[in-house]
């Protein structure tokens, strides 16, 4: 197929040379000779774009010259741009486009992409494969994924689901399954005989008659689960067997899938403590532009309330409007600390100078964000702010993106954030999704760093008493993320934590572990009696979509 | 810090080459829509889809019989997109010579919206 484009390509080419050559052949018709005219000369070898080491025609010069055309328009109502091209342009395209905007182009070895047969296969190649001081790949974040699917996601503001959000400990026999926590007002949080129906750390024993934990031996039983955790339509429903934490007897319940939209700010309470009143929020994503109305409303509350500290659970955001987060920062610390300070600047690869070479816009730095931005405040409404000088993050390996740029935007400006937890995900990059000929790519374009200039934690920020070598230390406590309490129960090991840490800058003697009520291994099983379930991933519903990056190359056979 | 540019102080660095030749500042006013039913925001939005070359296009909420400008909202970030950087655009409304017209906030350029009724800003 490829082979059959480019020599299509190459015909059009070759017609189009022939007509502008021929002034230059003199000669032509007329001249009176009798000889025969000579054979046609054969044709070139070579077609297409032709590779020479080191040398790389702008990217523009291949964008949207497709070796299949699309037509009509995408799912948003835009024409699709495509050409009639060849794979071997797409892949040109690849090199150029990275050449010019990854964040790390002098560490891409120049490959020919003619020698490739398969567009993502030689985008796999266009990244860096160095490795960090912790051993860790460097790029860890380079995938793709079809277009449509890339719009149909971003698009998707409701999806079915229970409005719970799924972790799992072990996918194979002795499958561990349990709630994270649950959406208010959702099927999940309903009550049924005096009590929601999931509550934090609620295993999941059957459903729909099958046993979660020790059956499922077939993969048809296993396809039954997987479609009952992920339902694919509002009103369907499905019986579940459930233990909660610290109960020895089982529950019952129906859950009927809803249209669910995640809820940035999943709750908030102020904490009367002997050392003053302590506000609380559970921040879940900074995704949807309702998080910039929400987080606001929180803060303006608990404000009124007359906190003299926060507690910020981060604990399962993975991220999102970077413009959000610079607005929490601003709420968190008020003007005194960030007037004329940047939150983050984009770092681009050193070609880029002062430009940002996705947009070519002057690369100014994103400042603390004072006001509405118009995502779901009014522009230019003025936010409200709690001026203080640290904050209380809970944190675990899913406190991912946005929420590390809150941690290092508020420690570029001397705030001292306090981490109660675990190590973060360590993401400082960013990208501009790129679509092309019906796939979309994402590679690494910026780091972004703070007002001092640092943005290097690829491996995570953690608390100081962390036996993480190569993470960021800030202060803090290490705690294991707790099941047995709900979010936001004084007693939930990483929010008692951190107030004690506030009341005596000391940590819990040993650090909690997240023991079951059920004692079971919250590793993955070594052994298995079963299929695996594919666990609706990290994405069981709109609900409990994972905001966190993929760290290897993004299936899209979930 | 504010993003927010005043709209004196937008009209005055309003680059040149953006306005028409036959149209000054001083034909420009402050304004807002005469009505905020479906037909003027249609309108509206086919309007700002022609200048941002989308063709879906949000608008963030408002009262635009009261406000004088208009945040067109980006495009949702993707399930992937943890690091986003997206922004919403802000299009001043104006009269311009009393043709109702949309201003892009931070580059200057203004387009006009046929169809569009408008009124001066009050105050």
């Amino acid at each position: 197929m490829r082979k059959d484009g480019f020599l299509s390509h190459m015909k059009i080419m070759l017609a189009a040379a022939g007509v502008a050559l021929a002034p230059a052949c003199g000669g032509g018709g007329g001249s009176g000779s009798a000889s025969s005219p000579p054979p046609p000369p054969p044709p070139p070898a070579a077609a297409g774009p032709t590779w020479t080491q080191g040398v790389y025609a702008s990217a523009g010069t291949f964008s949207d010259k497709c070796e299949v055309v699309r037509t009509g328009v995408d799912l948003e109502g835009n024409a699709f741009p495509d050409q009639a091209g060849s794979l071997s342009q797409e892949m040109f395209w690849l090199r150029s486009w990275t050449h010019e905007t990854y964040l790390w182009p002098d560490e891409v070895t120049d490959r020919n992409p003619n020698a490739y047969t398969n567009r993502i296969a030689y985008f796999d190649t266009q990244k860096t494969f160095a490795t960090t001081a912790s051993g860790e790949n460097k790029d860890d974040f380079h995938f793709n994924q079809p277009t449509e699917e890339y719009l149909e996601q971003r698009n998707s503001t409701a999806l079915p689901g229970y409005g719970a959000a799924f972790a799992v400990f072990s996918s194979t026999p002795p499958r561990d399954i349990r709630i994270r926590y649950t959406e208010p007002g959702s099927p999940a949080s309903e009550t049924s005989l005096g009590q929601p129906k999931l509550v934090r750390g609620s295993r999941i024993l059957r459903i729909d008659g099958i046993d979660v934990v020790n059956g499922a031996g077939t993969q048809a039983e296993v396809d039954q689960l997987n479609r009952a955790l992920s339902p694919q339509t509002a009103g369907e429903q499905h019986d579940f067997v459930v233990r909660d934490p610290g109960s020895s007897t089982d529950r019952s319940i129906t859950l009927a899938a809803a249209n669910i939209a995640p809820k940035p700010v999943n709750r908030f309470s102020t904490i009367d403590t002997a050392a003053g009143k302590v506000g609380y929020v559970l921040f879940n994503t900074f995704s949807p532009f309702a998080s910039e109305k929400e987080i606001a409303d929180a803060v303006t509350s608990l404000k009124a309330s007359g906190i003299n500290d926060l507690v910020l659970d981060l604990r399962y955001n993975g991220g999102g409007l970077l413009a959000v987060s610079s607005q929490l920062g601003y709420m968190v610390a008020g003007p005194a600390r960030t007037q004329n300070k940047a939150f983050e600047q984009l770092r681009f690869n050193a070609a880029a100078g002062s430009r940002n070479p996705v947009t070519g816009a002057f690369n100014d730095p994103i400042p603390f964000y004072s006001t509405g931005l118009g995502f779901s405040l009014t522009d230019g409404q003025p936010l409200p702010r709690l001026d203080l000088p640290r904050v209380y993050i809970l944190t675990t390996a899913r406190t991912c993106s946005a929420s590390e740029a809150l941690v290092n935007g508020l420690r570029g400006v001397d705030v001292d954030a306090v981490l109660i937890g675990d190590t973060t995900c360590g993401k400082p990059f960013g990208f501009y999704p790129a679509s092309n000929c019906g796939e979309t790519y994402y590679s690494i374009q910026f780091q972004g760093v703070n007002e001092k200039d640092f943005g290097d934690y690829t491996d995570g920020f953690a608390p100081q008493n962390s036996p993480n070598a190569f993470a960021v230390k800030a202060p803090g406590c290490t705690v294991a993320d707790d099941f047995t309490r709900e979010l936001g129960d004084t007693s939930e090991a990483l929010l008692a934590a951190a107030l004690q840490y506030r009341l005596d800058g000391t940590c819990p003697a040993v650090p909690v572990s997240s023991q079951s009520p059920q004692s079971v291994s919250v590793s993955k099983a070594t052994t298995a009696d079963g299929p695996p379930l594919e666990l609706p991933g990290q994405s069981l519903s709109g609900t409990n979509r994972d905001m966190s990056m993929p760290r290897t190359q993004w299936s899209t056979g979930r | 810090m504010t993003r927010r540019t005043p709209l004196s102080y937008m009209f005055a660095s309003l680059p040149l080459f953006a306005l028409p030749a036959c149209q000054t500042h001083a034909d420009m006013t402050p304004a807002t829509l005469m009505t905020d039913d479906a037909a003027s925001i249609a309108i509206l939005k086919t309007a700002l889809g022609e200048a941002m070359g989308r063709a879906n296009i949000q608008i963030a909420a408002a009262d635009l019989t009261t406000a004088t400008y208009v945040s067109v909202l980006p495009p949702p970030p993707g399930e992937f997109e943890t690091h986003s950087v997206a922004m919403p655009v802000a299009f001043e409304i104006v009269l311009n010579d009393g043709v109702c017209t949309l201003v892009r906030r931070e580059t200057g350029e203004h387009h006009a919206a046929p169809g569009l009724t408008c009124r001066p800003a009050k105050g």
